[in-house]
């Protein structure tokens, strides 16, 4: 309060104008800057588009792989890929994700999930651009 | 109105702004594209550097199409594959027609064969198979051993030449002990063609990751590739940092990427023609840095199958080519070359 009057006190009307146009000018720049997380998973079988599922929907879908039925889940914006019942099981071991970017794969069933959206303005820490193995 | 304060507050606010362009990464995110295919087995990735959008998925795709080009030729799972078509042939029949670049790839391999006393072997095909390291679900236990010793007394009686290349490129393969597995090989080539693909369109910072195999050219602008090599007994951890910002080809092989225990002994993928058994050098992870990543590739399992002391002297021979070897008790021993910021023991 102590603040306000002070503001009150000491900045015109035109003052405070010229603040609150700047205020959201600030929100809105940061706003575009920062972009915002991934909103869709697609699903890939042999590099080719499957499905599309949105990530805001909880969902359960099963798609055909090549050893099988593969089940993709979708859960509070994030997705994951429950393996048909493989020894490795390496697509279900990465676990949910949900930034845009990224991959979860079942080798074997030709099984693809990435996510898909308006590519986020703040990249996801990684901290190798590869490895080697 | 208070004209300075308002200006003071204007040039405050813009100020703030600049510092928060400056503070972005969008720079650098909008400059680094990335696209990952599921490609001849394993995840294959392209990552680019400073070239836009639609010029970077313009060639990106002409690049997973070169290696989709290759592993349809040379794979020996695919049915159409001209490498299926060698393998289903009878036994000691000259096989005629086959592509130019298929039969220099072999003629490569062959060559390193040679060169690694036979350890780097392309023939292997029919031992795979008995194995099954690459069957779904994999193997849990070891093939019979009068299966293997089987294989090894057709192996006994195997020619000199037992995959031959005729004068008239003709191919020939002796008998049943052997068949065409490019794995150790081809993958390798295929980067280095999706490379020239992605070099010769005009990209020229870029890293392609097929599984662990890769090769990279230029860097992220003043930032070299940061490369991990991992712990072959922690599947999330890295022994090693390789910072590079050259071109170069990187290739590891391990006895953890396939592998399974059965009465705690463990049975791993890269297979030694001598015993017809996954090898046992003292070696379980073998990292070349190379100019090529055929070379690469091929080098990792010879220097694995051949152990320290042979595959250093080996990789001798092959300029510009350095190593890093991590024994079975972890110690590591790398070639004065290669390009590790940090490293540590598993």
């Amino acid at each position: 309060m102590r603040l306000l009057t002070l503001l009150a006190r000491t900045t015109t009307p035109g003052d405070r104008v010229t603040m609150a146009l700047s205020g959201m000018a600030i929100v809105g720049l940061m706003l575009s800057t920062r972009g915002d997380p991934g909103q869709r998973g697609v699903i890939y079988r042999d590099n080719r588009p499957l499905m599309t599922l949105t990530l805001n929907q909880d969902q359960k879908k099963e798609v055909s792989g090549k050893l099988g039925a593969v089940t993709i889940q979708v859960e509070q914006g994030r997705i994951r890929l429950v393996e048909y019942n493989s020894p490795r099981l390496i697509g279900t071991r990465t676990g949910w994700i949900q930034e845009v970017g990224q991959i979860s794969a079942c080798v074997p069933c030709g099984i693809l999930i990435k996510v898909e959206g308006a590519r986020p303005k703040q990249p996801p820490t990684v901290e190798f651009d590869a490895v080697s193995q | 109105m208070n004209n300075w304060r308002a200006w003071a507050g204007l040039l405050a606010i813009s100020g703030l702004c600049v510092l928060w362009l400056l503070g972005s990464p969008r720079q650098e995110q909008e400059a680094t594209l990335s696209e990952t295919r599921l490609l001849m087995g394993t995840l294959v990735s392209i990552t680019t550097w400073g070239h836009t959008e639609d010029e970077s998925t313009r060639v990106m795709e002409l690049a997973f199409a070169e290696i989709d080009r290759v592993e349809a030729m040379m794979s020996r799972f695919l049915p159409a594959s001209a490498v299926t078509h060698l393998n289903n042939a009878p036994r000691g029949e000259k096989i005629s027609a086959l592509p130019t670049e298929l039969l220099q790839l072999i003629r490569q391999g062959l060559e390193i064969g040679q060169m690694s006393k036979g350890a780097f072997d392309i023939g292997l095909a029919p031992l795979s198979d008995l194995w099954g390291f690459s069957r779904e679900p994999p193997p849990e236990a070891p093939p019979p051993a009068s299966d293997l010793q089987h294989w090894l007394t057709l192996r006994a009686n195997l020619p000199d030449a037992a995959i031959e290349i005729t004068p008239d490129h003709q191919l020939r393969l002796a008998n049943a002990a052997v068949g065409l597995d490019l794995g150790g090989i081809a993958k390798g080539y295929a980067v280095d063609r999706a490379m020239e693909t992605l070099l010769a369109n005009g990209v020229t910072n870029a890293l392609i990751n097929a599984g662990g195999d890769m090769r990279l050219a230029g860097s992220k602008g003043d930032k070299p590739w940061h490369i991990g090599l991992r712990d072959p007994r922690q599947p999330n951890g890295v022994v090693a940092v390789m910072d590079i910002h050259k071109a170069r080809a990187i290739s590891t092989s391990g006895d953890y990427e396939r592998f399974f225990l059965a009465n705690g002994v463990r049975y791993h993928h890269i297979l030694d023609p001598k015993t017809a058994a996954p090898a046992r050098s003292g070696l379980i992870s073998v990292t070349v840095q190379a100019t090529d990543s055929m070379t690469a590739d091929a080098l990792s399992t010879s220097l694995f199958v051949l152990g320290e002391q042979e595959g250093l002297k080996l990789l001798q021979r092959f300029p510009d080519c350095e190593a890093l070897l991590i024994r079975e008790d972890g110690s590591m021993v790398q070639t004065s070359g290669f390009i590790a910021t940090r490293s540590r023991s598993p």
